[in-house]
């Protein structure tokens, strides 16, 4: 049987930790590397680690972007995680040279170093504030703990694309979601029951 | 709030679960390492820490394996180390589903590499251990290559110098308390905690749930334990429930 999720590797990211989650819930999933073969999936995971600007390159360069915009337009579902939440936004101020996607209203500024005793980067489990509980976040208890692992923060001009926050140092933006596109900027993968059930409600979605 | 971690500890030795008692590793608990997982990942633990402790290098490549069978029962955080000597072999680790490579014994004889991981992969990404022993003396230095070797350095200076050299997190052990049932080095953990400010995780010696209240009061932002918990039902769900008893802020279990 083909695969129904597409895990995009661009040569960025804890591929093995999402496939491995996506087996646990029982998806049919499958790395995706070349453009051309993006568009035989339902689904797309969208993950990445490491900088904004360097990111942004492998996709321009290598095609990527334009198989992940033509599946945008087809209306089917794509869920960014961690850096990939944040390449879906306008800018970052981790690379002011390189425009993101810009598929959400929503930019991605640097956690305040300014305040005592906050740790850059945010490592741990911190709990998140669920805004809207539909579709991604159904049957996810307010204030569930999740695992973070991040320097940067998205924050959204859109407040209803703001489906949970969290705050560490100021309220940042932990999921978002308009139309077909959705973001996280923890790792489900790593965030045990609370993260698979996540994860099996983007593959009902 | 960002939680308080409780991380359970899997020292492996030619590929199975041993006891750690002042390093020496003669007790077999487990024979498969998978199963010892599945435990913890039902009993609500928040990280997992894989240490290779075999004395031979010969152990790199079943090591690996195993840490890819174990990462594919594991959705918390996958910490894991022994013999990375080189830029591949870390590799490797992450590749077989490491979230974050453990370093010791190159913070001694190759701290280029440490810088060039960290570059690499983010400090995030970069643990370094460290044993210290006291024994007879009257103060403690840093050992390395499985507490074989003296650096004849203090533990003090020795995180300093592995948070400059791009460490993310200090896993801290010691000798003396390894396996020795009597608690944390609080001594230390204290010292190493008011002189850095990455996390620190507190390790050796947990013997009652108590000791890892005594770990997060002296500064860690994380307690491991690991033979406590192969011997007590559900154990890490219990330390858990002791801890938040104390007030320490713990992940809630969520499902």
């Amino acid at each position: 049987m083909k695969a129904s999720i597409g895990i995009v590797d661009y040569g960025l990211g804890n591929i093995k930790s999402i496939m491995n989650a996506c087996v646990e819930i029982g998806s049919r999933a499958a790395l995706v590397s070349d453009p051309d073969q993006i568009h035989e999936f339902d689904k797309i995971i969208f993950p990445g680690v490491g900088a904004f600007g360097s990111a942004m390159e492998k996709l321009n360069s290598g095609g990527m972007r334009d198989a992940l915009q033509e599946m945008k337009n087809s209306g089917r579902m794509i869920l960014g995680i961690c850096l990939g939440m944040q390449l879906m936004c306008l800018t970052s101020e981790e690379s002011v040279n390189h425009d993101g996607l810009g598929w959400f209203d929503a930019e991605v500024v640097q956690i305040p170093v300014d305040q005592p005793g906050l740790k850059i980067p945010h490592i741990g489990w911190n709990s998140i504030r669920i805004q809207r509980e539909k579709g991604l976040l159904n049957d996810i208890q307010d204030l569930s703990d999740v695992y973070f692992v991040h320097s940067y923060m998205v924050q959204c001009h859109n407040k209803e694309d703001i489906l949970a926050t969290c705050e560490y140092g100021k309220e940042f933006v932990a999921v978002f979601g308009k139309g077909n596109c959705y973001g996280i900027q923890f790792h489900p993968e790593k965030s045990q029951w609370v993260g698979l059930n996540i994860l099996s409600n983007f593959v009902r979605l | 709030m960002l939680k308080k971690r409780l991380i359970a500890v899997l020292i492996i030795r030619d590929s199975r679960v041993v006891q750690s008692v002042r390093f020496k590793h003669t007790n077999v608990i487990h024979y498969d390492a998978v199963h010892a997982i599945d435990c913890f990942n039902s009993w609500s633990v928040d990280e997992i820490v894989i240490l290779n402790v075999s004395p031979s290098s010969s152990s790199r490549d079943p090591f690996a394996e195993t840490v890819s069978r174990i990462s594919s029962r594991c959705f918390v955080p996958l910490t894991v180390g022994g013999w990375i000597t080189d830029m591949d072999y870390g590799a490797e680790i992450l590749n077989s589903g490491a979230d974050k490579l453990v370093v010791n014994t190159i913070v001694h004889d190759n701290q280029p590499l440490v810088a060039e991981l960290s570059e690499k992969y983010g400090k995030q990404c970069i643990v370094v251990s460290m044993d210290i022993f006291q024994g007879d003396r009257d103060y403690s230095t840093v050992m390395v290559d499985r507490g074989t070797l003296d650096t004849g350095e203090d533990p003090v200076s020795w995180a300093a110098k592995a948070e400059e050299l791009g460490a993310g997190e200090i896993f801290f052990n010691s000798i003396d308390h390894d396996g020795a049932r009597k608690g944390y080095n609080l001594e230390y953990i204290q010292k190493i905690c008011e002189r850095i400010s990455i996390p620190v995780i507190a390790f050796g010696g947990v013997f009652r749930w108590n000791h890892l209240v005594q770990g997060i009061e002296a500064g860690a932002d994380a307690v491991a334990a690991a033979n406590i918990f192969h011997y007590t039902e559900h154990a890490t769900k219990k330390a858990k429930r002791y801890m938040a008893n104390a007030n320490i802020l713990v992940r809630s279990e969520g499902r």
